[in-house]
């Protein structure tokens, strides 16, 4: 009989020394760098940070926490894609009185296999998954 | 039922929500100064409530979600509220929910979450706020919710 690992739960954390630059308006798509606070065995990351790959069924969800440093307006639309999952996009925004944006949009997919946190879509430019950015991955199989 | 329930009589999983009973001026204007009052915790009986200070059973990891939703009466006064252990000590990667920027006076749904694992005993944690001025700042319990799940380790 094999050993069946137990942990069901890995969480993704963004960091200030790896966020990323979204870049400037319009569409085109970046990925974000995100930290794993626990490893587990069913999900592997490459080295730079950006893509995940879960040999399990999973929940994912999360929000991106977009920072500017102009004081200008900025949004960040943003979805975890992956080639076998099925995925909403969030968005979060950035007011002209605060260089920090909301952290109340999530990110939801279902699925297998490799995934990323993409920013799909922004306005003015700004920091993507900046510090305070977060994904939680739910094994669903066993 | 599974054997781990079946030999153990414990739940393999938890699904809680826990709420405030009314609305909660926050009087700190420094870090994290005010403890929100939690009225209640809905769901398993393994997650237990004393003087807003939620308890979780031993040999979980849990998902620990908490949306709070404020009225004030000027912009100008952000919200910082966190998720923390009972002792005050940080609970490793949680996130801060932070209300700030212009617009109107109530704000949209924030919130701050974390993941915390039990493997060695219960661990037990309060949700900690504070408002950056002295405008008269409300946390609204119509608007404020948490969330927790857990998965037996």
């Amino acid at each position: 009989m094999s050993y069946v690992p137990s942990r069901c739960i890995a969480e993704l954390n963004g960091s200030a020394s790896d966020r990323v630059l979204a870049g400037s308006n319009g569409a085109g798509s970046v990925k974000g760098p995100l930290n794993i606070l626990n490893n587990v065995p069913w999900l592997t990351v490459s080295a730079n940070k950006e893509d995940f790959d879960s040999s399990k069924e999973t929940v994912v969800f999360g929000w991106s926490h977009g920072t500017n440093s102009t004081s200008s307006d900025f949004y960040h639309l943003y979805k975890i894609v992956g080639s076998g999952h099925t995925s909403f996009a969030a968005q979060t925004n950035g007011e002209a009185a605060r260089n920090y944006s909301k952290l109340d949009e999530d990110s939801l997919a279902i699925g297998t296999g490799a995934f990323s946190m993409q920013c799909v879509g922004k306005y003015s430019g700004g920091y993507f998954v900046d510090a305070g950015s977060k994904v939680i991955v739910i094994r669903l199989e066993f | 039922m599974t054997y781990n329930q079946y030999i153990e009589e414990t739940a393999t999983t938890i699904l809680c929500e826990f709420t405030m009973s009314s609305d909660q001026v926050i009087t700190s204007t420094t870090g994290f100064g005010d403890v929100v009052n939690i009225g209640s915790v809905s769901g398993s009986s393994d997650v237990t409530l004393s003087s807003n200070v939620i308890t979780l059973p031993q040999g979980y990891e849990f998902i620990v979600r908490f949306f709070i939703g404020i009225e004030r009466a000027s912009t100008t006064a952000e919200v910082f509220t966190k998720i923390q252990y009972s002792d005050a000590t940080e609970i490793d990667g949680v996130t801060v929910s932070e209300i700030g920027g212009d617009g109107n006076n109530k704000s949209s749904l924030e919130d701050s979450s974390c993941t915390i694992s039990t493997p060695g005993g219960q661990k037990s944690f309060h949700v900690v706020t504070y408002k950056t001025t002295g405008y008269t700042t409300t946390i609204l319990s119509d608007y404020t919710w948490g969330l927790i799940i857990g998965v037996q380790l």
